[in-house]
């Protein structure tokens, strides 16, 4: 034994070390003992091999409502927390890895929710851990998301109202703007200004509606962005002209600008850019009264496939006060409220654009000093467009039926340019390729090269006229079956049965208005096949409407005087228009018979321009076709489109006299 | 073997002239419910001993008579020689073993010790 060797000091010093540890030993153990009795947490540890509770805390038996270990073991036999416990045991738990869980227990009469937290000392073969009341945290945090469910619910009940209530009251606002439109064109001047009053307070309140929907949308995620292919200096462009009428009544410049580098045509949702763009630019105008307004579009970088587009807008107005100027993005908050009451609006607009851009991934971003104007900017990515946007893209939200087109490659045959520009115009918004010939040659050259899904045919035209174009066209194989629509002045009934005759498909009277134009497309584009059923239905359908639907294009009077500024002038000049338009139609029946052409068409064309001032649309629709003959006379036969104007000019006078109000 | 329960209540002379290792010892049987008196020398010992303590724990080595002539007293004497008596001793021989022993003690420790061999001879004594 190496106690052996020790000598007796030795001992004696070795002794006075053992009883030192010793001493620091139980004062550690003591100190131990002070911290495991007085914890807040309930403390234990549990012999392995026997399954019983060795120590616990006050805490804990507090903690069970237990006064002794003996009705520890038994609550922890009865909850089977021994059991779990038993997971310490198994290879994952080794170390200093700790088992954590969640148990119900029934503590006296109430149930409680107890989280055990525990590891193994495998050395010492016991279990030792803390147990935690967990009842009140849980319930609170059930509370708590109880609570954001019912707010969740409650908004989305609110979103869900406002979209229904919003379009329950675009309903009958429809009725109202529809009703006062057809009383603005009664006639009567204060009535028609009334009206338009009405309409201009019904834009407002539809405004408003469709900003409310527009937020209650954003916030049920209701709002999905589409990505079809548009043109954006077209867009941009649109855009800024229909402001150009108030821009010009407040005197303000607009200055627009886009960068050169930006591609043509990008995927994106035309209506929600062209909806922030309108915001931010309406606001400008509306809160600058002199100076100018700018819109800068650039390319800001080009990253992932995408053109990272910056838009500034940028005016002289009275600007943002700089404690305002983030609170502008929120919902329903103006600068000021007296800019509530000057200006009017809902204060949504800016905070519907923040949304937006955010949704389109992009940021927006606004500088103002007091005063000296206002620079709103976003950047949004869009896409480039892979597929070379041969079609424009749809882009106003209007009446439905109205909306859609399928897309079409179409042959507009049209020597007038007028007229040209009038059908390309309506037919812009929609998926349509159109090319136009100026004559019936130039037409049957460009069907013979190109495959077209319906022609839209003037019938008077010089060198070839329609109604030669569809016979030759009728009898080439791929002509038999193509939709042909030819178009006329409603003045030439005769027309009508001729365009019949030599197989055009339908009939269109001029001037061309935007709703029939898209019926008649929308009836033949829809049916595939131009079969002989849909044909007698059209004819049938043109010809019983005879000329009733245009005693509005004799003479468009209420709207003529109201241009004028005063029904008496309005009558003066429509009674010598009449009166100077029998004197032209007696020199050009001269002048025919003896073939001065020149003389002839001059006068024609005299004719026209005067029956257009007047807004008398049909008899300036025909003395145009009359004017166009006289051009180049060729041997045609002048006199039927001489006695459709003679025709028309006695129905204006007739309707004249019947309608004029003095 | 004695639990800690069956020694409360049970009184213990101890006796070592350093007073840090009779006190710590001391310490460790108060705490654990012993009545304790503590003496510094053989004198003191022979003193208290009318204290008549179930168990006595003595160093060998005091100034004064030694631990091991207050030993031969006390087991001379008919009153104080059934008291257990457990000797301490830094003197670890052989032949130092045994001359306690025939002093007439009942345990001999060599030192060092630690406190539970000490209370491991005490349950032993005062068990036999």
């Amino acid at each position: 034994m190496s106690e052996e060797f020790l000598g007796e000091s030795e001992r004696r010093l070795i002794q006075q070390e053992m009883f030192q540890l010793e001493d620091q030993k139980l004062a550690l153990e003591e100190q131990y003992q002070y911290l495991f009795e007085n914890a807040l947490a309930g403390l234990f540890r549990i012999d392995v091999k026997t399954s019983r509770v060795l120590t616990a805390n006050k805490e804990l038996l507090r903690t069970f409502g237990v006064e002794e270990l003996v009705e520890l073991d038994y609550l922890f036999h009865k909850y089977r927390i021994f059991e779990e416990l038993e997971e310490l045991k198994n290879d994952t738990y080794s170390g200093e890895e700790s088992l954590t869980f969640s148990s119900p227990l029934l503590i006296g009469k109430e149930e409680r929710m107890i989280r055990f937290s525990a590891r193994y000392k495998v050395e010492y073969q016991v279990i030792e851990g803390a147990a935690r009341d967990i009842t009140s945290l849980v319930s609170a945090e059930k509370r708590m998301l109880e609570a954001i469910r019912e707010a969740e619910q409650a908004n989305h009940a609110k979103s869900l109202f406002l979209a229904n209530m919003s379009h329950e009251i675009r309903t009958p606002l429809n009725g109202i703007v529809g009703f006062a439109e057809l009383i603005q064109q009664s006639g009567d001047k204060d009535i028609a200004l009334y009206a338009h009053n009405i309409l201009d307070e019904s834009d407002r309140l539809m405004t408003l509606i469709n900003q409310l929907l527009d937020i209650s949308k954003i916030e049920a995620n209701q709002i999905h962005l589409e990505a079809k292919p548009f043109y954006l200096s077209r867009l941009v462009r649109d855009q800024v002209n229909s402001f150009m009428p108030v821009l010009k009544g407040k005197m303000l410049d607009f200055r627009l600008s886009l960068d050169d580098r930006l591609t043509d045509c990008y995927l994106g949702d035309t209506f929600r850019l062209g909806q922030i763009l309108t915001n931010l630019i309406s606001n400008a105008v509306k809160f600058t009264h002199r100076g100018k307004i700018s819109l800068n579009i650039s390319l800001y970088e080009h990253k992932d496939n995408r053109d990272w587009i910056r838009f500034v807008i940028s005016d002289t107005g009275i600007g943002i006060p700089r404690e305002m100027q983030k609170r502008v993005f929120e919902k329903f908050v103006q600068a000021d409220n007296s800019i509530q009451r000057r200006f009017g609006g809902t204060g949504l607009g800016v905070a519907i654009c923040k949304e937006l851009v955010e949704l389109m991934g992009g940021q927006i971003a606004l500088t103002s000093r007091e005063g000296e104007g206002t620079e709103f900017s976003f950047t949004i990515p869009l896409a480039i467009s892979q597929v070379q946007a041969e079609f424009p893209v749809d882009e106003a939200e209007e009446e439905a039926d109205l909306n859609n087109l399928p897309p079409a490659r179409i042959l507009l045959v049209e020597d007038y340019k007028i007229n040209q520009d009038v059908v390309l115009l309506h037919l812009e918004p929609f998926n349509m390729v159109i090319d136009v010939a100026e004559n019936g040659e130039e037409a049957i050259l460009l069907f013979t090269r190109n495959h077209y899904d319906l022609i839209i045919m003037d019938v008077h035209m010089p060198l070839l006229s329609g109604l030669e174009a569809t016979t030759q066209i009728r009898k080439m194989v791929r002509g038999k079956d193509i939709p042909i629509i030819g178009v006329s002045a409603s003045a030439f009934t005769a027309d009508r049965e001729a365009c019949r005759r030599v197989g055009m498909s339908d009939f269109l009277s001029k001037p061309i208005r935007r709703k029939k134009l898209i019926d008649h497309l929308y009836f033949w584009l829809s049916r595939k096949e131009n079969d002989s059923l849909s044909r007698s239905l059209a004819w049938e359908c043109r010809l019983q409407q005879g000329d009733g639907d245009s005693e509005e294009l004799i003479l468009r009077y209420g709207e003529f005087c109201e241009d004028i500024g005063s029904r008496e002038d309005g009558n003066m000049i429509i009674t010598g228009f009449i009166e100077s338009a029998r004197e032209l139609m007696e020199e050009i029946f001269r002048d025919v018979e003896l073939q001065k052409w020149e003389r002839s068409h001059r006068n024609a064309h005299s004719l026209k321009g005067g029956a257009l001032s007047i807004m008398a649309d049909e008899l300036s629709e025909a003395a145009r076709a009359l004017e166009a003959a006289l051009k180049e006379p060729d041997g045609r036969d002048i006199m039927p489109l001489y006695q459709n104007v003679s025709r028309s000019l006695e129905r204006l006078d007739g309707y004249f006299e019947k309608h004029r109000i003095s | 073997m004695l639990s800690d329960d069956e020694l409360k209540g049970k009184s213990v002379l101890i006796a070592d002239d350093e007073e840090y290792i009779r006190r710590h010892i001391a310490k460790g049987l108060r705490s654990r419910g012993l009545t304790v008196y503590e003496a510094g020398s053989g004198d003191e010992v022979l003193d208290m001993v009318s204290e008549k303590p179930h168990a006595i724990i003595m160093d060998v080595q005091m100034p004064g008579q030694d631990g091991l002539e207050v030993a031969r007293l006390l087991k001379e004497k008919e009153d104080t020689a059934s008291i257990p008596l457990i000797l301490l001793s830094a003197r670890a021989q052989e032949s130092d073993i045994e001359l306690g022993y025939a002093m007439g003690a009942d345990h001999y420790l060599a030192k060092p010790v630690t406190f539970s061999q000490i209370l491991g001879a005490l349950r032993e004594a005062i068990h036999e």
